[in-house]
C-alpha cells in the first residue's frame, strides 16, 4: 500500500502539461506522428518559412491539383521575401498614403550594402506570386464556397502590388538628379517596366470585385505612369519615378 | 473594431465543436485523473459515463444537490490579465494578443438526485473557445489572419436505473434528452463577403438554434470484490441505435467503450486505477490518442481525493475535498482540438463547486 502511495505521488508530482506521445518530445509510449499539412501549418504560424517550404513544395509537386496548399506556401514565400501580413493585419494604421507607399512600412528597406538580399527578397515575392498566378481562376477567387480561395485571390492582389512596389524602391533607390542609374538598375532584371504595368493592370482587375479602394488606387498609379512623357513603358516609368522622387 | 464586433457577436449568439467521444458531461476530479470513469465516476458524471455505477455506492440516498464549475483556459487568464492592465488597448492589440492566448471558458450548471438505483440529473453547459492563427489554422487555414470561433452548449436530462442482477453484475440504462448547439467558424480576416455572410448569420440567429435529440446509453459493470482488492470491468453502448437530433446537428453515432480498473483499498481508504477504451469500434474515426483515457485516484478517508492521469495524450491532475454540505473539485488538464497531439491544443483550470445534502 505504502508502495502504491508513493507511486501515486510520484506520479503527481512529475507530471508536466506536455503531451506524453507528442514525436518532437522525449516520447516513453507510442509517437503520434503529425501530417506533413498540419507540420506545414504549425511552421507557418513560427515564421518558420523554410520549414514551410521544404515540406509543401514537394507536396505540390506531387499532387499539384491540391490547390489549399498554394496559398500556405505563397505566404511562406512572401514571409522570406520580409513581409509578414499578420503584423499588416494588426498594425495601427499611418493614415492615407499615396499609391501603393503605405505597404512601404512593411517591406524590408533597400540597402546599399546588401543589394543583393534585396534581390532575394524579390526573388521570393515574385515566387509568390506566381505561385498563386499558376491556379485556375475558379480556384482564386472570392466568389466562390472554396475555404481558400478569397485568400489565394486577396493574396495574389497583394503580392502583385508588393512586388511593384519593391520595383519601384528600387527604381527609387538608383534615382541620380535627372535620371537613373542605368548600370544599378540593369542588374535588376526582376524589375522590368512592362512587366511591372502589366502586374498593375492585373492587380486592378483581381481587386475590382472584393476590394474597390485598392483597385482604383491601383488603376490610378498605372494611369498615372502611362501618361508620363517617354517612348516606352521603361522611359515612362523612369520619368514617373524621377517626378516622384523630386516631388519628396 | 470590427473584429471586435464579430467576436462580440459569435460569444453574444452562445452558439456552441464537436463532441464525439468525450461525454456530454465531465466532473473536474474525473478529468483529473485522466477521464477515466467508466469503472468509476463522481456524482451525478455516473448518470453519463456509465449508469451501472449507480449501485456501488453502498447508501440508497448518495446525493441531491447542485454543482457550478468553471473551466477556463489558461491562457485565458492571462489575456484577461493583460487586457485589465491595458484598458486602452486597441482591438488590434486585443488581436494581436488572442494570436499568443487563445480564449477558452466553461461553464456548467446541474442539479442532480442520485441514489444506489435511480438516478436524475439536470444539466447546461456551454465551452466557447476563440482562437486567433496568424498564417491560418490547421484545418481551414490559406495562409492568412484567421480566427476560429467554436461553441459546444449543451444542456439536457439524464435519467438512469440500475441495479445488480447477480452478486457482481451491475446493469444500467440512462434514457437522455440533450439540447445541443456545436459551433465551428473559421473567420478569414481577408475574406470580406464571409465576414459580412457570418454577422447576418449571427444577428438573424442562425448561429445559436439549439437542436434537440433523445437517446439511451446502456452500461454494464462487473464488480469482483476482495478484502484489499477490487477489479471491475465496464461495457458501455451510448447512443444506441445512434441518438438523432432535429436540425442540423449530425447524429450521435452508436459508439461502444470498454474499460477496466483496480482498487487497492483498506476499510477507509483506496487507489483506484483505471484505464478506459473509448469507440472501441472507432465509428467516429478519432485518433487512438483520443480514445484511450489512464487514471488513478486515491482517496483517503472519503473526503479527500487526490488524482492524476492522461487525458487527450497529456497529463492531467486535481484533488477534491468533500466535506459534508458540500464538495469542491479542481482539476488541470490539456485538451487537443486537433488531430494529432500540440496541434492545436488547450491548457484548462477546471473547477467545481457542489453543495446538496448526502442523505
Amino acid at each position: 500500500m505504502k508502495q502504491l502511495r508513493s507511486y501515486l505521488l510520484v506520479l503527481l508530482v512529475s507530471c508536466g502539461q506536455n503531451s506524453l506521445i507528442d514525436c518532437n518530445k522525449a516520447a516513453k509510449s507510442r509517437c503520434v506522428e503529425q501530417t506533413d499539412d498540419e507540420k506545414a501549418v504549425a511552421a507557418l504560424n513560427s515564421a518558420d518559412y523554410q520549414t514551410v517550404i521544404d515540406i509543401l513544395k514537394p507536396l505540390i509537386d506531387a499532387e499539384p491539383t491540391a490547390y489549399f496548399r498554394y496559398p500556405r506556401l505563397a505566404t511562406a514565400y512572401a514571409g522570406l521575401a520580409g513581409f509578414d501580413l499578420a503584423n499588416a493585419a494588426t498594425a495601427k494604421s499611418s493614415g492615407a498614403q499615396d499609391g501603393l507607399n503605405a505597404f512601404n512600412a512593411f517591406l524590408p528597406a533597400i540597402d546599399a550594402l546588401r543589394l543583393d538580399l534585396y534581390h532575394e527578397y524579390l526573388g521570393y515575392m515574385g515566387q509568390a506570386r506566381d505561385l498563386l498566378a499558376s491556379m485556375p481562376e475558379e480556384q482564386r477567387t472570392a466568389d466562390t464556397d472554396i475555404y481558400y480561395s478569397a485568400s489565394s485571390e486577396f493574396q495574389y492582389v497583394l503580392y502583385l502590388c508588393l512586388h511593384v512596389t519593391m520595383c519601384l524602391n528600387v527604381y527609387q533607390f538608383f534615382v541620380d538628379g535627372d535620371s537613373i542609374d542605368a548600370d544599378g538598375l540593369f542588374a535588376f532584371k526582376e524589375c522590368p517596366a512592362t512587366e511591372m504595368i502589366a502586374n498593375l493592370l492585373q492587380a486592378a482587375l483581381a481587386a475590382q470585385s472584393n476590394n474597390q479602394e485598392l483597385s482604383s488606387k491601383v488603376k490610378e498609379l498605372e494611369t498615372k505612369i502611362l501618361g508620363e512623357e517617354g517612348a516606352n513603358a521603361q522611359a515612362k516609368l523612369e520619368a514617373y519615378v524621377i517626378k516622384q522622387q523630386k516631388g519628396s | 473594431m470590427r473584429i471586435g464586433l464579430i467576436l462580440l457577436f459569435c460569444l453574444l449568439s452562445i452558439p456552441l465543436m464537436a463532441r464525439t467521444i468525450e461525454p456530454y458531461y465531465e466532473d473536474p476530479f474525473d478529468i483529473a485523473a485522466g477521464g477515466a470513469s467508466l469503472t468509476r465516476a463522481t456524482q451525478e458524471a455516473v448518470l453519463v459515463s456509465n449508469p451501472a455505477q449507480l449501485p456501488l455506492g453502498g447508501k440508497f440516498f448518495r446525493w441531491l444537490g447542485i454543482k457550478t464549475t468553471l473551466a477556463p483556459g489558461a491562457d485565458s487568464l492571462a489575456l484577461m490579465q493583460n487586457r485589465g492592465q491595458a484598458e486602452d488597448q486597441s482591438s488590434s492589440e486585443f488581436v494581436d494578443g488572442l494570436f499568443n492566448k487563445p480564449i477558452h471558458l466553461g461553464v456548467t450548471q446541474s442539479v442532480s438526485l442520485i441514489t444506489s438505483n435511480f438516478g436524475l440529473a439536470v444539466f447546461a453547459s456551454t465551452t466557447p473557445d476563440i482562437k486567433a492563427w496568424r498564417r491560418g489554422d490547421p484545418i481551414r487555414g490559406a495562409g492568412t489572419p484567421n480566427i476560429v470561433v467554436q461553441n459546444e452548449a449543451y444542456g439536457g436530462v439524464y435519467a438512469s436505473i440500475a441495479g445488480f442482477t447477480s452478486k457482481w453484475l451491475s446493469l444500467g440504462l440512462s434514457a437522455k434528452y440533450l439540447k445541443v448547439n456545436e459551433l465551428r467558424e473559421t473567420i478569414e480576416l481577408t475574406d470580406q463577403a464571409a465576414i459580412e455572410s457570418l454577422q447576418k448569420k449571427a444577428s438573424e440567429g442562425g448561429l445559436s438554434r439549439l437542436d434537440t435529440g433523445k437517446g439511451f446509453d446502456f452500461g454494464s459493470l462487473i464488480f469482483l470484490q476482495g478484502k484489499y482488492v477490487d477489479f471491475s470491468f465496464a461495457n458501455v453502448l451510448q447512443n444506441i441505435g445512434s441518438m438523432r437530433f432535429s436540425g442540423t446537428t449530425p447524429p450521435a453515432k452508436q459508439m461502444y467503450h470498454t474499460g477496466m480498473s483496480v482498487v487497492f483499498h483498506t476499510s477507509a481508504d483506496a487507489i483506484h486505477l483505471a484505464v478506459d477504451y473509448r469507440d472501441v469500434l472507432n465509428v467516429n474515426k478519432q485518433p487512438d490518442f483520443k480514445r484511450f483515457y489512464l487514471g488513478s485516484k486515491y482517496l483517503l478517508r472519503s473526503y479527500l481525493g487526490l488524482a492524476a492521469g492522461v487525458y487527450h495524450g497529456s497529463p492531467t491532475y486535481g484533488a477534491e475535498v468533500d466535506l459534508i454540505l458540500f464538495r469542491l473539485a479542481a482539476s488541470v488538464y490539456t485538451r487537443e482540438y486537433g488531430d494529432h497531439p500540440d496541434v492545436d491544443r488547450r491548457k484548462i483550470y477546471m473547477a467545481s463547486l457542489s453543495t446538496g445534502l448526502t442523505l
